[in-house]
């Protein structure tokens, strides 16, 4: 069988039982704080019980289960591992140059060179924004972002969506382009929604493009300190966000759950310790028991550099929970835990990505690809370059790295002696010397459709700025 | 007879209720307040900041006994005369208009009342004339202010110009921080000071009163 399968469990059925029970009992007895009256009513006419004055929705449990009986996928029965891992990137507020060892706010022209670099990194599945630019008005900054990407990326992408002034002329841009874009519908941790997400859910919602979900409980601080309260938690507003999602699109999203846990010293969400390594696979495990696809926040690190910890960090937290099932795994091309955005980290990150990717596609196991007649022909002592079964095979066979390098000593030295670092700033020099004269992905009548409606924002920004 | 031994054992470990059984005790038998803070709470505060500083004690430690500590403070203050009966100073602190986070600030706001301000702490989503209200019924000497999010730090702006248009900026310091916040940004908007964090907010806030 060509493709990697596993079956790992963290979890027995009757802890997940439990989890799921208390979970129905949390959403129907604590509920969730939804501020937004439009949206309440659109849930007491599903059957909710809501409290107006408090703003708080209960969820009676047999509407989770209707949810989760009605949208359940076949469950494989086999656990195959999905077949490939892909990262996307974060929106960051700083951008981090690892080399300096400097940090300052994004601008524009770093956007611009993000786009050109994740053009040529295959395993960067969406072009967003690398950071929020700091040298336009924040309120214009999403609107900005949007229409450079949707301008110059050939691959999908956008940025995080904060204010419902956003969310009304980047939807038009998106139209335009002929895309869906998704919204990040996330809580504030522990049960709390924030007013100008709910406003910016029924934008969505109202032109037809699709929300997911996000919480983010972080162990110790948003969520009780204990893997298993996080663990509850998460689920709970996982379902909670899935239900809501689904009452005002009429669709449901993936049980995507991004459980954290804080560092007690400082207060940080922690991206790499191993906390996150479990909290992947017991949500992972969940979503499987629901028969949902998730994402997990693994595959991420609280170091700063690409050093052992950065490296072990992400592969450890994401390869545990991709095998236990989760499909997705966290943002890429992060410095640490949200210090910033390095264009040579997400270099790196492609290529672990190849690297791991080339693990899960397997072997093929075939009667050519044995090679009997070969190794009978060879015999004895010998070898195997200059046979027809290499050049056959050779390509699928061997990972090929210009990144993670397997030097000699002396090729090393002669090659200036450079770490990984170096070697990535090569690559990011390399493929965006000339990013400034990137070409648009579009024709002129769209470039000038969405510089319309960009104008249109600019103009209401303007204008709000008089009063 | 009160075991103030144990007293610092109490604020040590952040028992709140034998901190106060303990300090009521000592006041029954007439022991000098300054000497229940000064010879055994302040060491215990001292000693939990140490460990925390060499990487021993956790935040959660560090705000149980800051807890303990004002809860000892509130029974010995009234009893408290001239000098010693004051506080370090008075902040007035707040998440900004549009965010709901508060981790952060909260922390900040255990930290310096568990180091001897005292703290009128405004919650989360503040208008800019909650601030200036504030500053006008308390008479702070700094307005610390806090958001995670990139579309409310101009408010932190909104509020400083607040505070000027109320003719009020100049009886306040005024103090940010926050994720996305940094001393370039803190210096643009017209602030007096940043903190990147718990610990260096007290000693940010001390300097600013010229308390170091």
């Amino acid at each position: 069988m060509k493709q990697l399968r596993s079956h790992i469990e963290l979890l027995s059925q009757p802890e997940i039982e439990m989890i799921y029970a208390k979970t129905l009992l949390l959403l129907e007895r604590t509920g969730l704080k939804v501020p937004n009256d439009e949206i309440l009513d659109i849930c007491h006419s599903l059957g909710c019980v809501v409290d107006k004055a408090t703003q708080t929705l209960y969820i009676p449990a047999a509407l989770i289960e209707d949810m989760i009986h009605k949208n359940q996928a076949p469950r494989d029965k086999e656990d195959f591992t999905p077949r490939k891992l892909t990262g996307e990137i974060s929106t960051q507020v700083f951008l981090v140059d690892l080399l300096t060892k400097e940090k300052r706010y994004g601008l524009m022209d770093d956007i611009l060179k993000g786009i050109v670099l994740v053009e040529k990194l295959p395993f960067i599945r969406e072009a967003n924004s690398v950071v929020i630019p700091a040298d336009i008005p924040s309120e214009m900054a999403e609107v900005e972002a949007f229409k450079m990407i949707y301008t110059y990326s050939n691959k999908p992408g956008g940025t995080y969506v904060l204010t419902p002034f956003s969310a009304r002329y980047i939807l038009p841009m998106a139209d335009q382009m002929g895309l869906k874009h998704t919204y990040l519908f996330d809580t504030i941790s522990p049960l709390t929604f924030r007013k100008e997400t709910l406003e910016i859910a029924l934008i969505y919602a109202k032109h037809g493009h699709p929300l997911r979900c996000g919480p983010l409980p972080m162990a110790g601080a948003t969520a009780p300190v204990s893997a298993a309260g996080t663990i509850l938690l998460t689920n709970a507003e996982v379902l909670g966000s899935m239900f809501l999602i689904q009452a005002l699109t009429n669709s449901l999203c993936p049980f995507d759950a991004l459980a954290h846990s804080v560092d007690m010293r400082t207060m940080l969400c922690s991206f790499g310790a191993p906390n996150q390594a479990l909290f992947g696979m017991a949500m992972a495990q969940m979503a499987r028991y629901y028969g949902f696809t998730t994402l997990t926040n693994t595959g991420l690190s609280d170091a700063i550099l690409p050093d052992f910890q950065s490296g072990f960090e992400k592969g450890a937290t994401a390869i545990m929970a991709h095998l236990t099932g989760s499909n997705n795994i966290g943002c890429q091309g992060i410095v640490g835990a949200d210090q910033g955005f390095s264009f040579e980290q997400l270099v790196i990150d492609n290529e672990w990505l190849s690297y791991y990717n080339f693990i899960l596609k397997g072997i093929e196991v075939t009667e050519e690809s044995l090679g009997l007649d070969v190794i009978e022909r060879v015999g004895f002592g010998g070898n195997y370059l200059a046979e027809e079964h290499t050049i056959n095979y050779m390509h699928d066979n061997y990972w090929n790295s210009k990144l993670f390098k397997k030097d000699t000593w002396e090729q090393w030295t002669a090659g200036g002696q450079k770490d990984i670092l170096s070697n990535a700033h090569d690559i990011v020099e390399k493929v965006t010397s000339d990013y400034r004269s990137a070409a648009p992905a579009i024709d002129k009548s769209k470039q000038e459709a969405l510089n319309d409606i960009a104008a249109e924002a600019w103009k209401e920004y303007e204008t709000s700025l008089k009063k | 007879m009160a075991n103030l031994d144990s007293l610092y054992q109490a604020v040590l470990s952040g028992n709140l209720q034998d901190t106060i059984e303990i300090t009521n005790e000592a006041v029954a038998e007439n022991i000098a307040p300054d000497n229940i803070i000064n010879q055994y709470m302040v060491p215990a505060m001292n000693e939990i900041g140490r460990r925390f500083e060499e990487g021993d004690a956790f935040v959660p430690e560090l705000l149980m006994s800051a807890r303990a500590m004002k809860g000892a403070l509130e029974i010995l203050k009234p009893l408290m005369s001239g000098e010693s009966a004051t506080s370090l100073g008075k902040v007035v602190i707040g998440t900004v208009k549009g965010d709901l986070h508060d981790i952060g600030k909260n922390l900040v706001a255990s930290m310096l009342e568990g180091c001897g301000f005292e703290v009128i702490n405004l919650g989360i989503d503040v208008p800019d004339e909650v601030f200036v209200s504030a500053v006008k019924e308390h008479s702070p000497q700094i307005v610390c202010m806090s958001t995670l999010l990139t579309t409310t730090m101009n408010q932190m702006q909104s509020v400083i110009e607040a505070l000027k248009n109320a003719g009020i900026r100049e009886q306040v310091k005024v103090m940010v921080g926050g994720a996305p916040v940094s001393e370039q940004f803190a210096l643009q908007i017209g602030a007096d000071g940043f903190s990147s964090n718990a610990n260096s907010a007290v000693y940010k806030a001390k300097e600013l009163l010229n308390c170091v």
